[in-house]
């Protein structure tokens, strides 16, 4: 993995390539659902219905979250390991 | 030969010769095939395989307590050349060519596997919201046909109810152990997240996964627990700190959490916890109220989070895959899909929260096990969404399944004829408080000894 700035120069140089190859505006294709462009195909009739409330599910988690304090940026990941504690 | 019978009565009936362990291993293969099967418990049945386990066992010194010993595993546990299925019509042809390391230890101390148990679908990673979210449809409660039998860890629970097995391996990563146990009236014990190794289970979430015995009695569950537990190099999250289950010291004080039988319309779950109380109190315990510390943490919307994203990355090439669509429960369908749209951050923000919420381990400063009960009602109906049966149904919204502290869930009482469930709380590492206050209780009851009116063959 290249370093932080290498990565940046590299994206950027990315990006002005793709700027340059980019196709105007009104030939761009419709852009697809990126989440349904991830699965297989078209889901049974049932489960497409529920998906739009299942990914409002998702996102109101996020929403949930973000209500609650979030932890300083300092603060190292979480590992997880069971904390022992000491009885009476 | 009792098929209901404890471990400690099989042990000594094998080692008296009153029958061998062929003769024990078809009792409970015939128990699977007709009761089992009947209840949608069995995924699959390994009758060849069990009794060439057997006739070797029958052959060969004692190993262990378990030698001779059938028992059913969840059908999330890898076993070499038998299928195993997770649950899922989309894995239905999976056949794995190793033994979960769990398996590979029961094999060692002497222990027949009888049968791969039913499970709810991917453990129901996906939101699962019905019963039928399984392969075989939904999995029929022990004591009430009309029932279920709880999940994910359902077959173990109803096998188990129904004495078509001994003991049986279930799993939770958010109550899919205590949950079958307390709707069969069965007696089970999660383990402190990395007692026992995860290699050959099923993933759903790494960072929350449990393996653990379901059983007759808690002191069943802990005899097989000792059988599992304990460091593996091939599931880094083990430990390596020692399962001491009988440890002695100062009788545990038991913490009260605040209960709401009367809002939840639980009149019978409400008398059973009283009950219970009296006699632990009559065994010499005392109780302390408590309550869950205020950490800034929403325990179970994190716990949501986790399953979302380790679920999705878990079963990624699944979920994006051309079986996604063959699952049982379109509810999963749709679940595991947008569970891809699971950002970064907030699963980051949620394994963040857990330093907070270690904070939660304040409450040991006053108790050293919670009792409260798994559920306010008996099992839910087998027609109707969770979204609708569980609406009274309560359950422990604490940080346990957050921090990785055991449980021991054993029947208390019940309602309209089918069992309520208890459970015993501990700190991390802490199994033998669980294990043995909930064994205080069991010598003192005996719910986990009825038989259920379903149950003849």
């Amino acid at each position: 993995m290249p370093d932080q700035p290498t990565r940046r120069a590299l994206l950027s140089a990315v990006g002005a390539a793709a700027a340059a190859h980019a196709l105007p505006a009104k030939a761009t294709p419709a852009e697809p659902d990126t989440l349904l462009a991830q699965l297989s195909g078209p889901l049974p009739e049932e489960a497409a219905k529920l998906l739009p409330g299942m990914r409002d599910g998702i996102r109101q988690a996020g929403v949930a979250r973000s209500r609650y304090p979030l932890p300083d940026a300092s603060e190292p990941c979480f590992v997880f390991v069971p904390t022992a504690v000491k009885l009476r | 030969m009792n098929p209901f019978a404890d471990l400690r009565q099989l042990r000594r009936g094998l080692d008296r010769k009153e029958f061998s362990s062929v003769e024990l291993t078809r009792l409970y293969l015939q128990r699977l095939k007709t009761l089992g099967a009947a209840h949608r418990a069995v995924a699959e049945l390994t009758e060849e395989h069990a009794l060439a386990q057997a006739r070797a066992a029958d052959n060969t010194p004692k190993r262990s307590p378990l030698h001779g010993i059938p028992f059913g595993a969840k059908d999330l546990l890898a076993t070499k050349g038998i299928p195993t299925r997770w649950g899922s019509p989309g894995h239905a042809d999976q056949v794995f060519d190793y033994d979960a390391t769990v398996i590979d230890r029961l094999y060692a101390a002497g222990a027949v596997l009888v049968a791969k148990l039913e499970m709810i679908e991917l453990a129901g990673g996906g939101n699962y919201n019905q019963p039928n979210a399984s392969r075989m449809g939904a999995c029929v409660n022990a004591w009430d046909a009309k029932l279920w039998a709880g999940g994910s860890s359902s077959g173990s629970g109803a096998a188990l109810g129904l004495g078509c097995v001994p003991f049986a391996i279930g799993s939770e990563t958010s109550g899919s152990i205590t949950c079958p146990c307390a709707f069969n009236g069965v007696s089970g014990l999660r383990p402190t997240y990395g007692r026992v190794s995860r290699y050959g289970a099923m993933p759903l979430c790494w960072s929350l996964d449990k393996i653990g015995p379901m059983a007759r009695s808690i002191d069943d569950a802990a005899v097989v627990l000792a059988a599992m537990a304990g460091p593996d190099a091939n599931d880094p999250s083990t430990f390596t700190e020692p399962l001491r289950l009988n440890r002695r010291g100062p009788r545990p004080r038991i913490g009260l959490l605040p209960e709401n039988f009367t809002g939840n319309q639980a009149e019978a779950c409400g008398k059973a916890y009283q009950d219970a109380l009296t006699t632990f109190r009559r065994l010499g315990y005392e109780f302390v109220d408590v309550a869950y510390p205020d950490t800034g943490v929403a325990y179970n919307l994190a716990v949501g989070i986790i399953v979302d994203a380790e679920g999705a990355s878990a079963h990624e090439n699944f979920i994006r895959g051309t079986r996604l669509k063959e699952l049982a429960d379109p509810h999963q369908v749709a679940g595991f899909a947008a569970s891809l749209e699971t950002p970064a951050t907030d699963y980051l923000w949620a394994m963040r929260a857990r330093t907070k919420a270690l904070g939660a381990n304040r409450i040991w400063e006053q108790c050293d096990v919670i009792f409260t009960p798994v559920f306010y009602h008996r099992a839910v109906p087998l027609e109707g969404l969770f979204s609708q049966t569980f609406q009274r149904m309560g359950g422990d919204g604490g940080p346990a399944n957050l921090l990785g502290w055991p449980s021991a869930a054993f029947p208390i009482g019940f309602e309209d004829g089918a069992p309520l469930g208890g459970q015993l709380i501990a700190p991390a590492y802490r199994e033998d408080v669980s294990v043995r206050v909930a064994r205080d209780f069991q010598r003192a009851t005996d719910f986990h000894r009825r038989i259920s009116p379903l149950a003849s063959v």
